[in-house]
């Protein structure tokens, strides 16, 4: 062991078992580079081609979560010296992310050829932020965190922008980097403090150093508040939500439907790990605040909804207020485990519904601009029957109706509540649930619309590719068996629930 | 402890006269010869020859970017230098792949001609 500057050094390697621990996130960064190298020997009109390999590559990785999730037993273990997790939590949460990023491959080449788009940077920086997303999700370490928050950003702010022509797309880009990096510095800041305040980087190391009894650390709440600022823009919560809409709005509908899902799974999952089980003998500190955003998103989320004229605004604010109803599973997690699982239930059921209503504006856009304006849906389901049952059944379990993914996961965030005796905050969410579904319905209903005598038809619906098809036919089953299959997910979340942080002990 | 830090106030000090100081003494033992050209904005002695917010090519900034990878991956190789002999194999490989990486980039930039200057 050699001294540089008084600080021990490890000079300790790590083993094959260590990359066994990273093998999704390893195939998927490898596929990153490999889909960067193909796009300079693949010909334009064989682009289709990228959306294969990475369905491959994305695939591949899918089947090393599941994998994972057997071989990494009820507790889990920690790779890479502390620095990432390999237990249930990342293995349940890879594969929600892996499952958006497939859906948006298949739907994505039809859409970014009637737009025009179709460049082969687009999979690889799929890819790239997949790869950010997947290490969020496993980190138990400081600087893990931080680096794949800018992975997955950086890549998104780039993909937000992939509409290089149009003003929309350019404002969106700018707003998401600039924003976006603003956020990043309260997290670091956060971070420091943290750091500074504990002396550890590792979430398991913190935990250990706060849980000891003592006088109160004003810095180290000021840290844990500020980290949480950052992962509360990742999830667009209110008050940290002002550039949701403008970036769902801009941004090609393809990027949106991909960044509207996995960005919020990943982040709700690096909180759940941090809040829910490192910083949780701090439980009284932070708890209170994160009541206060998840109140705040609902209400925000669910009236700025009401008086939206843009599907993709709707969905970007109905978005904030879903991020509001899994906050309060996160909020109560630490007193009642059925607040986390709650979280994780409802992640999945969001990830499911949510992609979904987006694939279908995205497989309905054609030339020209996107589909966005209500007025482009009104009468869709006389002429597109299957794809507006599909919308009407994804905003149904949106807006929480009984035998959807929606209802079940409102349900257990709202037990959640008031099995930890905070019976207020479930009945705000019920409330605003109830406000939640007169917007939702309008939007249904709109496609039943039939047209004046002699109205010209508002929108050209582009035929339906059997991928694009496929894509919405596959989320509304998912939507379809997380509402009526409940016990299989719920087991799943409870195994996922139990050890959020291998190492602690 | 606190007196430690003695050393740096006095520099501050030092610094304050001698950015006071100079100027200062400048402009009471000078001459002073005003003319049109030396009211306009100094670069590096040369006279200005039209306004400075203009429209840069776009090249400056990919070549700033491209220059900001390679100056971190020297940043990266520096420390790895003082330790690769206990690292071992293992610290080759783990370098080996990273660069391979930033080499790939390289090769995908050539290709779709970032590097050709018009």
């Amino acid at each position: 062991m050699s001294m540089i500057a008084g600080l021990p050094l490890a000079t300790a390697t790590p083993g094959g078992g260590d990359l066994v621990g990273l093998l999704p996130e390893v195939i998927v960064a490898v596929g990153f580079v490999a889909l960067m190298l193909m796009d300079l020997v693949v010909p334009p009109s064989r682009r289709s081609w990228l959306a294969g390999a990475t369905a491959a590559v994305l695939a591949g990785a899918f089947a090393m979560s599941v994998w994972g999730w057997f071989d990494a037993g009820p507790a889990g273990r920690t790779v890479y010296f502390g620095a990432v997790a390999y237990d249930r939590l990342s293995a349940f949460v890879n594969c929600v992310v892996l499952v958006s990023s497939l859906v948006t491959v298949m739907i994505s080449p039809g859409y970014l050829n009637r737009r025009g788009l179709h460049h082969g940077e687009y999979y690889a920086l799929l890819l790239a932020a997949t790869v950010g997303m997947m290490l969020l999700d496993a980190a138990t370490s400081l600087m893990v965190i931080f680096l794949a928050i800018e992975l997955l950003s950086i890549s998104l702010y780039i993909l937000s922008g992939f509409a290089r022509d149009e003003e929309r797309s350019q404002e969106a880009a700018i707003k998401y980097l600039l924003l976006g990096s603003f956020a990043s510095a309260f997290m670091l800041f956060g971070m420091a403090l943290v750091y500074g305040e504990t002396g550890h980087t590792q979430l398991a190391q913190i935990a250990l150093a706060m849980s000891h009894p003592g006088p109160l650390d004003p810095l180290l709440v000021g840290g844990v508040i500020l980290m949480f600022v950052g992962f509360a823009f990742k999830v667009s919560a209110a008050p940290f939500h002002f550039w949701t809409p403008d970036v769902y709005q801009g941004a090609p509908v393809a990027v949106t439907t991909f960044m509207s899902v996995a960005t919020k799974v990943a982040a709700f999952a690096v909180l759940i790990r941090v809040f829910d089980d490192a910083f949780a003998s701090y439980y009284a500190h932070w708890s209170s605040v994160v009541i206060a955003v998840a109140i705040i998103s609902m209400v925000v989320g669910n009236l700025a909804a009401l008086t939206q004229t843009s599907v993709k605004r709707m969905l970007a604010y109905s978005g904030i207020a879903q991020a509001g109803y899994i906050l309060i599973g996160v909020a109560v997690g630490v007193a009642v485990p059925l607040g986390v699982q709650g979280a994780l239930y409802y992640l999945a059921a969001y990830a499911v519904t949510n992609i979904g209503a987006f694939a279908v504006v995205t497989v309905m856009s054609g030339h020209g601009e996107d589909l966005d304006s209500y007025d482009h849906l009104r009468g869709l389901w006389f002429r597109r029957p299957y794809v507006a049952a599909a919308l009407g059944f994804f905003l149904l379990s949106l807006g929480g109706f009984p035998v959807t993914a929606g209802f079940f996961g409102k349900f257990l965030v709202f037990a959640a509540a008031i099995a930890a005796h905070n019976v207020a905050l479930a009945i705000w969410g019920i409330g605003t649930s109830a406000v939640s579904i007169f917007y939702y319905l309008r939007v249904a209903l709109l496609m039943f619309q039939r047209r004046e005598e002699g109205e010209e038809q508002p929108y050209a619906w582009p035929r339906t590719s059997l991928l694009g098809g496929g894509a919405v036919a596959a989320t509304a089953a998912g939507t379809l068996i997380l509402g009526t299959a409940v016990p299989l997910l719920l087991t799943v979340v409870q195994l996922a629930q139990a050890g959020t942080l291998p190492g602690a002990t | 402890m606190l007196s430690d830090y003695a050393p740096i106030l006095v520099f501050l000090g030092v610094c304050v006269l001698f950015g006071a100081g100079v100027p200062l003494l400048s402009s009471l033992l000078g001459p002073r010869r005003p003319s049109a050209e030396k009211d306009l904005p100094y670069e590096s002695g040369i006279v200005p020859v039209e306004s400075a917010r203009r429209r840069f090519s776009v090249s400056f900034y990919v070549t700033a970017m491209l220059f900001i990878v390679f100056d971190v991956e020297s940043i990266f190789l520096f420390p790895w230098a003082t330790i690769v002999r206990q690292l071992r194999v293992f610290g080759v490989v783990e370098m080996g792949i990273f660069i391979l990486v930033l080499l790939l980039g390289l090769v995908y930039i050539w290709a779709k001609g970032a590097l050709t200057w018009e």
